[in-house]
């Protein structure tokens, strides 16, 4: 090899190239999963790589604009690079949507770049892909979302992907009254499951000890359909009537997916509450063995389109595709194809006649 | 037969409190000479010994799904997992110090501090609105005032005996530190019932 010139090659910490089989790898995966998305009668969407960031300052948190890369432009203008699909698409679509158009089914698949240190100080370039279904409120908009996910990896062989089904408008109900810094504090004691402090945070709101703890049971609650029927009919006396509506809501959910696709990949689950802010009923996430985060996740956000002047629920779900590759890496499927080759001493043209018909047959021939 | 949890625990003061507390419990392991890994006798556990302030690392990629760490070491790492069991052994505290006879002058602008926990120390005098000079340090902190490097040191202190060999003393407790068994997230959501079953087996009575 060629000495390379001092620094030439470094690249960005955090940038990635993909290369040769790998790169082969990751279209054919990518082309699957849009396929199994079409099948379904979804269309994809190409979202801009920059927009105005105050667009979207007021949908991020302090951390999630942290995480986001800003510049600006020849006008002075502050922009940011995509960062999360959803947002952009949820602001392309509020332009582009008219309410007769509805419902709409779209599918994504792009590079997003945010800084995630903490996660994976080696990689602030993902690439997302993920589905919405714009325009269909309620139980057979979020149970066709939540069958396309798991049907998703089915179809690319991870079947042991566990779904796991909670409810961002369950949590709400229980919540009434809460000032911002309690909802925000009661957020991370439920994201580090410090019993204790969920406890302590509900009985400095009035409840009684019994009725603190069984809330904490219920935000921790992660069980079956049955158990988790057992567990509302047990602990009904503590639950207010908007509780036990969510609660029968997502039984109810929970019960048809797994009437049409078994109960061994789908667990109710209250401690999910969605990662964002505009989630605002249903929100799931799916976990595979051997990922050190969830391999996706999504959920119901009927407010986010208003932000931008549009009127129309949502439900989807999106996926760091990158991280779930290397779970297919001995897949014969997303394989490079076996070539056959220009024999030794073969003559160029004998050699290109040949190739053309293996070619024409679908095979591979390197000349 | 079940696949074992994966578990890492931490070299050093604290493995010794972690094995005996697990031994209590029915859960035996050792580790043979130079090796970093080792089995219980029942077939639980997938031990891995790993430095005390790389433990965080290895769970929060998922080399192990638990581990055994203080609050301390998770905070200054800045990843966040599963509190899934406290336990009461390991228990310290976060303290500021300064020499017996210090007196600070009326005219300093910010407080200079030596210590080994950078951020939660800046995190908490921030708050407080309180302006600070941090200097890292990665051990022996309590030389920073008798050196002169630093007025001002935040270290764990269990006994206070070493302050006290230093002629220092506690000005203030930032925090109490707890240990506490800890999960990779996406690990817990997938093994939830192992890992239940397992925390039930160690819960202190």
């Amino acid at each position: 090899m060629t000495e390379k010139k001092n620094g030439l090659l470094q690249i960005p910490q955090g940038t990635e190239g993909l290369y040769l089989e790998e790169a082969f790898r990751h279209r054919k995966i990518t082309k699957h999963i849009e396929k199994v998305f079409t099948l379904w009668g979804y269309l994809p969407v190409e979202t801009p790589v920059f927009d105005f960031f105050d667009t979207y300052s007021h949908l991020l948190d302090k951390n999630r604009a942290e995480q986001t890369y800003r510049l600006i432009d020849r006008e002075g203008e502050l922009l940011m690079l995509r960062s999360d699909i959803t947002l952009f698409l949820a602001k392309q679509m509020s332009l582009a949507l008219d309410e007769k158009d509805l419902p709409v089914r779209v599918f994504y698949a792009d590079t997003i770049l945010r800084y995630e240190s903490h996660e994976d100080i080696s990689s602030n370039e993902f690439f997302q892909s993920g589905c919405e279904l714009i325009g269909k409120p309620g139980r057979e908009g979020d149970l066709e979302i939540i069958l396309l996910l798991f049907n998703m990896f089915k179809e690319i062989s991870l079947k042991s992907v566990k779904i796991h089904l909670g409810s961002r408008s369950l949590l709400n109900s229980l919540c009434k009254g809460f000032s911002e810094k309690e909802m925000k504090k009661l957020n991370t004691y439920i994201d580090t499951r410090s019993r204790e402090k969920i406890k302590e945070l509900f009985m400095d709101r009035g409840n009684n000890e019994e009725k603190s703890q069984s809330i904490v049971s219920l935000l921790m609650f992660i069980g079956s359909v049955s158990q988790f029927e057992t567990f509302v009919n047990e602990n009904r006396n503590f639950m207010v009537e908007d509780t036990l509506k969510e609660a029968s809501y997502l039984l109810n959910i929970a019960s048809t997916i797994n009437e049409l696709e078994g109960s061994d990949s789908f667990r109710i689950d209250i401690s999910e509450i969605g990662g964002q802010d505009y989630y605002t009923g249903i929100v799931f996430s799916a976990y595979l063995e051997g990922l050190s985060t969830a391999a996706a996740s999504g959920g119901r956000y009927d407010s986010l389109f208003d932000k931008f002047g549009y009127n129309a629920s949502s439900v989807g779900f999106s996926m760091l595709q990158r991280k779930i590759e290397p779970l297919l890496s001995q897949s014969e499927k997303y394989a490079p194809p076996e070539a056959s080759e220009r024999e030794n001493g073969e003559d160029f043209v004998k050699a290109y006649k040949r190739g053309s018909k293996l070619k024409k047959d679908g095979r591979t021939f390197v000349l | 037969m079940k696949k074992p949890l994966t578990i890492a625990l931490p070299k050093g003061r604290l493995f010794e409190q972690v094995q005996e507390h697990f031994y209590n419990k029915g859960i035996e392991f050792s580790f043979e000479k130079r090796k970093l890994v080792a089995y219980d006798n029942k077939g639980l556990l997938k031990i891995f010994l790993v430095k005390n302030s790389d433990l965080p690392a290895y769970v929060a990629h998922g080399i192990a799904g638990l581990g055994v760490c203080g609050e301390d070491v998770v905070y200054e790492t800045g990843y966040s997992f599963y509190n899934v069991l406290p336990f009461s052994f390991g228990g310290t505290k976060l303290c500021m110090a300064a020499m017996k006879d210090y007196k600070s002058d009326s005219k300093e602008t910010h407080m200079t501090i030596a210590t080994s926990f950078t951020d939660y120390t800046r995190d908490y005098f921030h708050k407080q609105g309180i302006p600070v000079k941090i200097i890292k340090l990665n051990g022996s902190v309590e030389l920073a005032p008798v050196l002169g490097l630093a007025p001002y040191i935040v270290d764990l202190v269990e006994t206070g005996s070493t302050l006290k060999a230093n002629n220092l003393e506690v000005l203030r407790t930032l925090t109490d530190i707890k240990v506490n068994m800890i999960a990779n997230r996406a690990y817990y959501k997938f093994h939830y019932e192992a890992i239940n079953e397992l925390a039930d087996i160690l819960r202190e009575n």
